[in-house]
């Protein structure tokens, strides 16, 4: 859907109608069950807490990647036809214990407008949900290294079909418009509409 | 904890050396990081009131009644459903598996649970759509839960 209306480059107040709505539900909640309202208050303001947290260093990181990291490397590393070597360094960078998954979303947008390719993307994204070291070792020693093992396994082997299926049905994709224009100041214009067709 | 340690050790050596090596694409950082920053916090937002109504609503309690009923095809896509729509922190996760297992839910409604739990975001959809696109965000957690039911049929079939 393109969005019109000012500026090309602020997230725009569109993107605050979903929270608009949310809290909306939250309010209608502790209106009508004040008990589970003040549950759901709670939680989000916990988690909150912690996302806020760690926001600011990931966003620096994410700055970091975007001005230093030269796109030919990404392009050459985790591009189209890198074959094992780029799904190694998906996995590699997907295992890295840094974060929920939603942190993930946008430094994959990154790796992607750098040319890595959709194949990798999902590598990653896969690795980081479910293939986490930390996460693994926690799912060992609650669930037995029997079960672990043999999820990690078949998790691996899913997650590249995953990834062969995903990126025969997103061909030519590419991330919705950037957030941040190139910083070397000769950034391409922001681009209009959401490019997710 | 440590994680969050980790970040900011990364973010601040990198920065530093960044300033150091050079002070104009220094600040071209700081500007990435904070359209980054902005552009995230909507639907981050977002994502922190889904899991707020999640959490809150649907304690860890309901979850053992819906996964500890079903076995066998049915009561693992029921457990892969509820893995898609809700969001525990690991530390809760295993243990809650851990104890469902041994109270009698099947591997395979586990191994489906915590599949999808992990790859499947329905919670965290907002961010995904809005870094990534509608189309990718539902190839990407549809093929999770498709994948989730493979593996844990596939589970049920190695630990049986």
């Amino acid at each position: 859907m393109p969005r019109r209306g000012p500026g090309g480059r602020k997230p725009g107040l569109r993107a605050l109608v979903p929270v608009g709505i949310l809290l909306a539900l939250v309010g209608v909640l502790w209106l009508t069950r004040p008990a589970a309202g003040q549950a759901v208050v709670a939680a989000s303001w916990v988690y909150l807490q912690e996302v806020l947290l760690i926001m600011p260093g990931i966003v620096i990181l994410m700055g970091l990647f975007e001005v230093w990291v030269p796109k030919s490397a990404i392009q050459r590393l985790m591009g189209q036809g890198s074959g094992i070597g780029g799904i190694l360094l998906a996995i590699g960078l997907g295992t890295a214990p840094t974060g929920p998954l939603y942190i993930a979303f946008p430094i994959a947008a990154s790796l992607s407008r750098k040319g890595a390719s959709t194949f990798n993307l999902m590598v990653f994204l896969s690795t980081w949900a479910a293939i986490k070291v930390p996460q693994v070792m926690m799912e060992a020693k609650f669930l037995g290294l029997e079960f672990a093992m043999a999820r990690l396994g078949l998790t691996l082997v899913a997650m590249l079909v995953m990834a062969y299926v995903g990126s025969k049905l997103l061909p030519g994709w590419v991330p919705p418009a950037a957030s941040s224009p190139a910083v070397a100041g000769a950034g391409p214009a922001p681009q209009r509409g959401q490019s997710s067709a | 904890m440590n994680v969050t340690l980790l970040i900011y050790v990364l973010a601040g050596g990198g920065l530093v050396a960044s300033w150091i090596v050079d002070r104009q694409k220094t600040r071209g950082v700081l500007k990435v990081a904070g359209r980054a920053g902005l552009k995230m916090l909507p639907s981050v937002l977002a994502v922190v009131i889904l899991v707020g109504l999640v959490l809150g609503l649907v304690p860890p309690e309901t979850i053992r009644v819906y996964l500890g009923a079903g076995t066998g095809l049915w009561g693992t896509a029921l457990a892969a459903i509820v893995g898609a729509i809700t969001l525990l922190p690991s530390l809760v996760a295993f243990p809650l598996a851990a104890s469902l297992l041994r109270s009698g839910a099947s591997v395979m409604t586990i191994a489906a649970f915590i599949t999808t739990l992990t790859m499947v975001g329905f919670v965290t959809a907002p961010m995904e759509v809005r870094e990534l696109g509608l189309r990718f965000t539902l190839v990407r957690n549809g093929l999770a839960l498709v994948a989730g039911i493979a593996i844990a049929l596939a589970m049920g079939v190695i630990l049986g």
